[in-house]
């Protein structure tokens, strides 16, 4: 690019589709604009505002800019995103229930276990739907390697192999040294392995989030069928909808738990608990709820688009991508 | 942007895509002509980061298209479906301003 370094650099404020196709103008006008001084703040923060509106609106998030395929496109990614968010929320759910049934009077067990049977449905049921919407999208996944597509995504792949490796890696240690230690040391009582156990777990959800930026990466890369678009389309639906079933599960088990058995919520002895908030379950539930109403943004912009949808080529082509 | 306002705070019209699309209505321009222009005529001074977020919004709607340039200042020009677009929105305006002059008695109201 030719211009003044500092004019160049603010260019990067824009997606790189945006970039390939406008920056040498605006390169251009800045120099016409500016000659050689240096921009002012307040006109590198109108570049950067810009810059950003860009990089939303090539997402394909919001306005009808993009076309339908990449707005539908767009919304089951949203969903993806949201779904990895509320399995992280997930697990900090699995390890407060854990052997919540010897806590609860036998009267109220059924209630709470069905609420929590209902949990374990439907986490199965968006995880098949994920699955499903990943093995739609393999045929093109193969077709976009053997084209030479792995130049591109070998960075994020290399990255969510190596955040794997340090799970796996740090789970060893993790479990031998639970098995030395009683059940109440295991939960909460020993400080030293519950700091490791927040650790391992900031390791999961970068892992996480390491493959949810790597499907990502693919998924803006691909050439999808009509067809395929709406199985994503489909399988986004289901998977929102299980998120919202389990959020609402979820919500009843811990109101039960906080009206028979609130000692349980806290970690405490029989009785010795006077409140039914629990920091970790308040965390819970608000992390399902932004997950599941971000979720449904992403469904009204799937059914926005669903009709007009055709096969396009890769959305990092037509509109940018989310990861550059 | 900057939005000029006159002594009672109110703003004149200024949306920067109409303000594209009536420059480009006088013959094609690069970016830089079209801030010259548009500041001459409606005293509006875009950014060049507002020009050009309006201009990828007008080409992918087809309202105005890049012409060939072996320069890196890019001439656009408007198309038929610009044209079109920016005589409906004069037309909108044209009875906004009627109505307001009707009813402030303004000489060069409706006819």
């Amino acid at each position: 690019m030719i211009g003044r370094p500092g004019h160049g650099r603010l260019l990067r404020w824009y997606p790189t589709s945006w970039r390939d196709r406008y920056g040498e103008e605006l390169l251009a006008l800045m120099q016409d604009e500016l000659g050689d001084e240096t921009p002012s703040a307040r006109y590198r923060r109108a570049i950067a505002r810009a810059g950003l509106r860009e990089r939303v609106h090539a997402t394909g998030l919001v306005g009808q800019g993009a076309n339908a395929a990449t707005r539908l496109r767009s919304g089951s990614l949203l969903i993806l995103s949201t779904w990895t968010l509320f399995v992280i929320a997930g697990v900090g759910f699995q390890k407060t229930s854990e052997h919540f049934a010897r806590a609860v009077p036998l009267a109220a067990r059924p209630s709470s276990q069905n609420a929590f049977d209902t949990v374990v449905l439907f986490a199965v049921i968006s995880l098949v739907a994920v699955l499903i919407g990943v093995a739609a999208t393999l045929p093109s996944t193969i077709t976009f390697l053997r084209l030479g597509g792995w130049r591109q995504v070998r960075r994020h792949v290399l990255r969510s192999v190596i955040a794997s490796a340090l799970v796996v890696a740090t789970v060893v240690p993790l479990s031998l040294w639970a098995h030395h230690l009683n059940e109440l040391q295991r939960n909460g009582g020993d400080d030293g392995y519950s700091w490791a156990v927040a650790a391992w777990a900031l390791f999961v959800a970068f892992a996480l989030a390491s493959w949810t930026t790597t499907a990502i990466a693919f998924a803006t890369r691909l050439t999808l069928s009509r067809a395929v678009l709406h199985i994503e389309g489909s399988m986004a639906m289901v998977v929102t909808a299980s998120m919202a079933a389990i959020t609402c599960a979820t919500a009843f088990w811990w109101d039960t738990l906080a009206t028979h058995a609130s000692w349980f919520l806290q970690g405490s002895s029989i009785g010795r608990s006077s409140t039914s908030v629990s920091s970790t379950m308040v965390g819970v539930v608000s992390i399902m709820s932004i997950a599941v109403l971000c979720s449904i943004a992403g469904v009204v912009r799937i059914m926005g688009s669903w009709r007009q949808c055709s096969t396009t080529p890769p959305q990092s082509v037509t509109g940018g991508s989310l990861g550059s | 942007m900057t939005p000029p306002t006159d002594s009672s705070g109110l703003r004149r019209a200024n949306d920067p895509p109409v303000l594209i699309l009536t420059s480009l209505a006088g013959g094609a321009k690069h970016g830089h002509a079209l801030l010259k222009d548009i500041e001459s005529f409606a005293g509006v001074r875009l950014g060049a980061g507002a020009l050009y977020g309006a201009i990828t919004r007008l080409e992918e709607r087809g309202l105005i298209e890049a012409l060939a340039s072996s320069d890196r200042r890019r001439p656009y020009q408007i198309t038929s479906a610009g044209t079109r677009a920016l005589e409906s929105v004069m037309a909108d305006m044209r009875d906004l301003a009627e109505v307001g002059a009707t009813r402030l008695k303004l000489s060069w109201g409706a006819s």
